[in-house]
């Protein structure tokens, strides 16, 4: 295995990029192979698996180091990038005949295989479909088909009833879903989507130990006490991995210079400079939070939640101390998915990082409500 | 024109990098801050050390309006300008184009197309230009979505993109939230010029570049570098001495269809008028981060009228120059 030479700002991390595995690598594999622990992914998701992670947050190395072990272990993979298709006037068929068309180019199985299903689809694309799997799946074969930006189908009017169905269909899990998204969807009727939904691997920032894997790689480009920069640049992100990249990226870039900044001066100048739009991360949250968070009634009320736990003790609530209103798990989820806030596996809940503290500070919570008031 | 790249010789040379290890770029400015030129040097710079390279130059204001009307309209067009830029046949070509497009969504058989051409070629750069035409539209808004997830399937480093566009850094970011091709890029920011940029390009031109010479250009067009081209040729052609020249000049017919191009760019930003009313009295103006009203600066500021200038929250709009003035209400700034 390559030693890890650089770090990476964005983008699938690089062979020679350094890449810190999580519960969440084996965790995918695990659930491919039938043999998640349980209590830690629903086992009853029958094959259906999803992402729904911030951006910035490792989705994308995620699931190609998963497409590299899948291969290893003899399951077929199939990457879907609905983006290639979207549109707002795709239609039901063309959804399922863009897919078949991937998988019989990924499984090699020739173009006269769907065209000579193409007919079914007078009947519905349902049928077209479920025709279609029944040609290529195998109950001896682990096939898993990757969709990639699901949530680019959100305005579409079809549900995938469908596609849920064909999953639950084939025999020995041998079929398995993995819907990768960066927000959740919601407004979807589709029982499939709330299972997918549910089932969802938990991507968590960097752990302290984690973070260290950090410090061998710095070593290659700084002679000072790496254990302790990648301290000092913990104490800024909390072990987010796009941000803590950053820092490092910025760190191995400067030391060439007589007076390196430290690692203040380079989060001030990485992520403060231009405020909210310092950074994607971090416009990125704004953004989203505009989108979710639209509804004053349903904006005021998280940023209650929000603003209590800018005010707790050690940065961080129990999810059960937070005020009442909204503060159910499906808003706290919309609002982790935001970027803004992070729950561990005791359920507790904080501010992401002193970098999003700093940023999304009380005028910021007053600016939204000035903002949400205008807009009534 | 005079070649005026050494204004911005680093960046062209970091843009050629960039491209050569695979990144897509993303030349964005404000009105008249030179992208097109910046592109053509690139392209010419670019083409002179990879000569294989087959380039699809697509400008979307060449674009009929009711080639927005759909996604799968913009593409159609998309795609004929590409095959027309690498010499297909265009009669032929639509009749394999409908018989593509039976079965397939429109953007699978793009990516077909593309696919196809780059086997053909070996390597394709696609340039698309005046791309926030596109962009601002929300009929529109998968198209980069689309773009983003055919380049990828065509090997990186055979098919890639430079994309221009009037946006800014503030748009640039959320741009990059929302699309991982706007995030994975290589941006090629042009701001307003300064002092010594304006006065390299009077030096170019062979005029006065005197402090006080580029002091008066500042005052009249600020650092617009389309505006401060189209002010300098004028005076080349007119074979005037740029130092008496500027005291009488008919600025109105200089730059009236320019103008005019800017009024209209202007009446589509909402709240355009308040703010713009508040530079009557005065050239620059300092608004906090948070203010309500930023979007509008930030709107005028892409037309050209203002410049932002400052960090964090400390942001300082500026009124381009006298020009720019004339622009709002009733004033007439005009020399006679």
């Amino acid at each position: 295995m390559l030693e890890a030479e650089n770090f990476q700002i964005g983008g699938a991390v690089r062979a020679n990029s350094l890449y810190i595995e999580r519960r969440a690598d084996d965790l995918i594999i695990e659930f491919v192979a039938g043999a998640t622990p349980v209590g830690e992914l629903d086992r009853s998701a029958n094959g259906i698996i999803c992402i729904a992670e911030p951006h910035q947050s490792g989705k994308t190395s995620l699931y190609y180091r998963a497409f590299d072990k899948l291969q290893a272990a003899d399951a077929k993979y199939i990457y879907f990038d609905v983006g290639k298709i979207i549109s707002p006037d795709l239609s039901e068929i063309q959804w399922y005949y863009a897919l078949a068309h991937q998988i019989s180019e990924d499984l090699n199985l020739g173009a006269d295989k769907i065209d000579m299903l193409w007919d079914k689809h007078n009947e519905s694309p349902a049928t077209f479909w479920s025709e279609f799997v029944k040609n290529f799946a195998d109950e001896k074969q682990r096939i898993v088909i990757l969709i990639d930006e699901f949530n680019l189908t959100e305005s579409l009017e079809f549900g995938f009833d469908a596609l849920f169905a064909s999953v639950a269909a084939v025999g020995n899990a041998s079929l398995v879903l993995l819907g990768v998204f960066s927000y959740y969807l919601t407004g979807k009727k589709s029982p499939g989507f709330s299972a997918l939904q549910k089932t969802v691997v938990p991507l968590r920032d960097f752990t302290p130990k984690q973070m260290r894997g950090f410090a061998p790689v710095l070593a290659q480009f700084i002679n000072t006490d790496t254990e302790r920069t990648v301290r000092e640049i913990y104490r800024w992100t909390n072990g987010h991995p796009y941000m803590s990249q950053r820092v490092c990226e910025k760190i191995k870039a400067s030391f060439a210079v007589n007076q390196p900044p430290s690692v203040d001066e380079i989060v001030e100048d990485l992520f403060f400079r231009e405020g909210i739009y310092s950074d994607v991360a971090l416009a990125s949250t704004n953004e989203r939070f505009n989108t979710f968070f639209a509804d004053s009634d349903r904006r005021e009320a998280v940023l209650v939640i929000y603003e209590n736990l800018l005010k707790a003790d050690g940065g961080a609530r129990a999810k059960n101390d937070l005020p009442e209103n909204f503060s159910t798990d499906s808003v706290l989820e919309d609002l982790r998915v935001t970027g803004l806030i992070s729950i561990d596996e005791k359920s507790n809940v904080r501010c992401r990082n002193e970098i999003y503290r700093r940023i999304f500070d009380d005028r910021w919570i007053d600016f939204k409500r000035n903002a949400a008031a205008q807009n009534e | 024109m005079n070649n005026n790249y050494f204004l911005h010789r680093n960046l062209l040379e970091q843009a050629v990098i960039r491209l050569r290890d695979r990144y897509p770029l993303l030349v964005y400015g404000a009105f008249g801050s030179g992208k097109a030129f910046f592109v053509d040097k690139f392209v010419a710079e670019y083409s002179a050390a990879n000569p294989r390279v087959v380039w699809a130059r697509v400008d979307f204001e060449n674009f009929s309006e009711d080639s927005f009307d759909s996604l799968d309209a913009v593409w159609k067009n998309l795609i004929f300008s590409v095959a027309e830029n690498v010499g297909e046949d265009l009669n032929r070509f639509a009749e394999d184009w409908e018989k593509r497009t039976v079965k397939l969504p429109l953007q699978k058989a793009a990516e077909e197309f593309l696919s196809d051409t780059v086997n053909r070629f070996g390597k394709l750069v696609l340039v698309l230009e005046n791309s926030h035409k596109v962009i601002r539209r929300e009929n529109l808004r998968n198209f980069f979505d689309n773009l983003r997830a055919i380049a990828g399937e065509i090997a990186a480093d055979s098919l890639q993109l430079v994309i221009s566009m009037i946006s800014d850094v503030e748009e640039v970011t959320v741009l990059g939230d929302g699309s991982p091709l706007f995030n994975a890029s290589f941006k090629v920011p042009l701001t307003s010029l300064d002092d010594a940029q304006i006065t390299a390009l009077l030096a170019s031109h062979s005029f006065d570049d005197s402090a006080a010479t580029v002091g008066r250009i500042r005052n009249l067009v600020g650092g617009n570098l389309y505006f401060i081209n189209v002010l300098l040729n004028y005076l080349d052609e007119a074979r005037r001495d740029v130092r008496d020249a500027l005291d009488d000049l008919n600025i109105r017919r200089i730059f009236s269809s320019d103008l005019e191009t800017i009024r209209s760019m202007v009446a589509k930003v909402n709240g355009a008028d308040k703010v713009l009313r508040r530079f009557a009295e005065r050239d620059k103006i300092s608004i906090d981060f948070y203010n309500l009203d930023k979007i509008v600066y930030n709107d005028l500021a892409k037309t050209g009228v203002l410049v932002r200038e400052g960090v964090g929250n400390d942001i300082v709009y500026t009124i381009q120059g006298s020009v720019f003035k004339s622009l709002i209400g009733d004033s007439d700034v005009f020399l006679s």
